[in-house]
């Protein structure tokens, strides 16, 4: 092998690198689903969702519970005081009729959906 | 999307400062990263951020062969590379020694990613045959490596072992130090440190280096790209090895004398290690490098897309890795005739020394000097420098062995 041949190879891997790093990147960004959409199937994938704000409440210990409202239906958005510092926003801030998107996973709570927010933004 | 490549080229360009600087390694940074990671987090996504730290992982492994060879200044996993380095750099050839690294870097990466398929079924049953003997295939390791050394240096060999173990062994229970930046001053001090200080008494005439017609037989890199595959795989399943003993079991397994043979080996051992920590991380749950336990940290659920994604990530950044190597080889072999050669050795101590109070504080350079004199022990006697390695093996030895 020469140096000439290792170059064509590394440009080769590059390539094909970045094709592979673009296409799973890809995937990796949440798509927007309707609310209605959501089933317990979808329990444990990455979910983005956005709607309305239509209750905030905040736990003694720091959680918050936001409902989220889009017009085909609701969820709970449950914002554990440790993750707190970590979704892009203070979350303390969101009040009731807030536009929001929220992205995390989807979890089952007694019997009801709900999205635990890795990252929340205000529309 | 920007976000993965904007931040795969910041890895990159990381990777070429923690690859060309002797003494830091990824985790270091894989680790500061972490540290600072619920800020990063609201600024990135996770999985971008792993993409950043698996980016500069993988440069840093193709370049940390660099300040090896023209310097003598390696890290743990590059140590073994010193001595044939420095000769080829003696005889006008370190621009070939790296090359051949880079043939088995590039050539284990292709490698792993054309086995992903069948390694994904494997690598748990192997990890699971060898869980509970963990202990004792380390012990085993250990007595190869005394073994392979002759008469009175075998136990000379055991000595640094135990030197190195103990120091490992008292510092890895002192409550004042923060484990994130523990082993930064420990592993300057036994293998960066310790080779300045001794290559600062080589008077030896860098003569002009060559850097053209460069070539290596396709049936020599396709064996010691095999070899290095799977010394590299046994380094990313099992704790406390690292690429150098992996290469010197290797090459006793194979009874190998080929010196281009074994660049090759060690530099596909460097750069598969890091793919396979990723591997044992997604298949049996255990992170088995700095980089590997802040990307299982920043990524909560770390799943098979993650897996892949992370290896198209090294794939892409293997093939840069390549390229600009071979160019700063370049430029390294043109100047390092006229280079002051001990100056840039001071400096490069000076560097490490405040860089270790800057991280780790007093304890850290207290740390810097007692690995420093342990780090001599192996060369000053004559031995592998591989024994000094006995600062992770002991604890874990005694760790496996529930004492």
């Amino acid at each position: 092998m020469e140096e000439r041949m290792l170059l064509k190879i590394s440009i080769a891997c590059s390539i094909i690198g970045l094709i592979g790093l673009f296409f799973f990147a890809s995937a990796m960004e949440a798509v927007v689903v309707n609310i209605g959409d959501l089933t317990p199937d979808d329990v444990g994938i990455s979910t983005k969702v956005c709607g309305n704000v239509t209750k905030v409440s905040v736990s003694k210990n720091g959680h918050i519970f936001l409902d989220i409202e889009d017009g085909t239906g609701k969820i709970d958005a449950v914002i554990f005081n440790s993750s707190v510092s970590t979704l892009g926003i203070d979350p303390y801030f969101i009040t009731e009729d807030d536009s929001i998107c929220a992205t995390g996973k989807l979890d089952v709570y007694r019997n009801e959906l709900e999205i635990i927010p890795k990252k929340i933004e205000i529309l | 999307m920007i976000e993965f490549i904007l931040l795969a080229c910041a890895g990159v360009i990381c990777g070429i400062f923690t690859g060309l600087v002797p003494g830091i390694h990824p985790n270091t940074l894989a680790l500061l990263i972490l540290s600072v990671s619920p800020l990063l987090l609201t600024m990135f996504s996770p999985a971008a951020l792993a993409v950043f730290i698996i980016a500069a992982g993988i440069i840093h492994t193709f370049l940390d062969f660099i300040p090896s060879v023209f310097l003598g200044a390696p890290e743990d996993s590059t140590a073994l590379s010193v001595l044939p380095g420095h000769r080829f750099l003696l005889e006008g050839r370190a621009y070939e020694a790296i090359f051949l690294t880079l043939v088995g870097g590039i050539g284990v990466i292709i490698l792993s990613i054309l086995l992903f398929p069948l390694l994904n079924f494997t690598l748990p049953f192997i990890y699971e045959g060898i869980r509970s003997y963990i202990a004792y295939v380390l012990m085993g390791i250990v007595l190869v490596m005394v073994l392979t050394e002759k008469r009175m240096g075998k136990l000379k060999g055991l000595f640094v072992f135990f030197m190195a173990g103990l120091l490992g062994f008292i510092v890895m229970d002192m409550p004042m130090l923060n484990s994130n930046t523990l082993l930064f001053p420990i592993f300057t001090g036994l293998f960066g440190i310790s080779t300045m200080l001794l290559s600062l008494s080589m008077k030896s005439k860098i003569p002009k280096q060559k850097t053209e017609k460069i070539s290596i037989g396709n049936k020599t890199s396709f064996i010691a790209i095999i070899k290095g595959f799977f010394s590299g795989m046994f380094v990313g399943i099992l704790p406390g090895i690292g690429a150098a003993q992996a290469a010197v079991l290797t090459n006793v397994a194979t009874k190998q004398k080929d010196v281009k043979q074994f660049l090759i080996s060690l530099g596909g051992i460097n750069t598969v290690a890091a793919l396979f920590s990723l591997m044992a991380l997604y298949l049996i749950s255990k992170p088995r490098s700095g980089i590997a336990i802040a990307v299982g940290k920043i990524i909560e659920a770390f799943g098979f897309d993650h897996l892949l994604l992370l290896m198209f990530t090294a794939l892409f950044v293997a093939g840069l890795g390549v390229i600009l190597t071979l160019k700063i080889s370049k430029v390294f072999s043109k100047v390092v005739q006229k280079v002051d050669y001990k100056k840039l050795t001071l400096t490069i101590i000076m560097f490490l020394v405040i860089l270790t109070i800057v991280l780790a504080g007093p304890v850290g350079l207290f740390l810097l000097g007692i690995s420093t004199v342990v780090g001599l022990l192996a060369p000053l006697m004559n031995v592998k420098r591989t024994h000094s390695m006995g600062v992770l093996m002991l604890p874990i030895m005694l760790f496996y062995l529930g004492i």
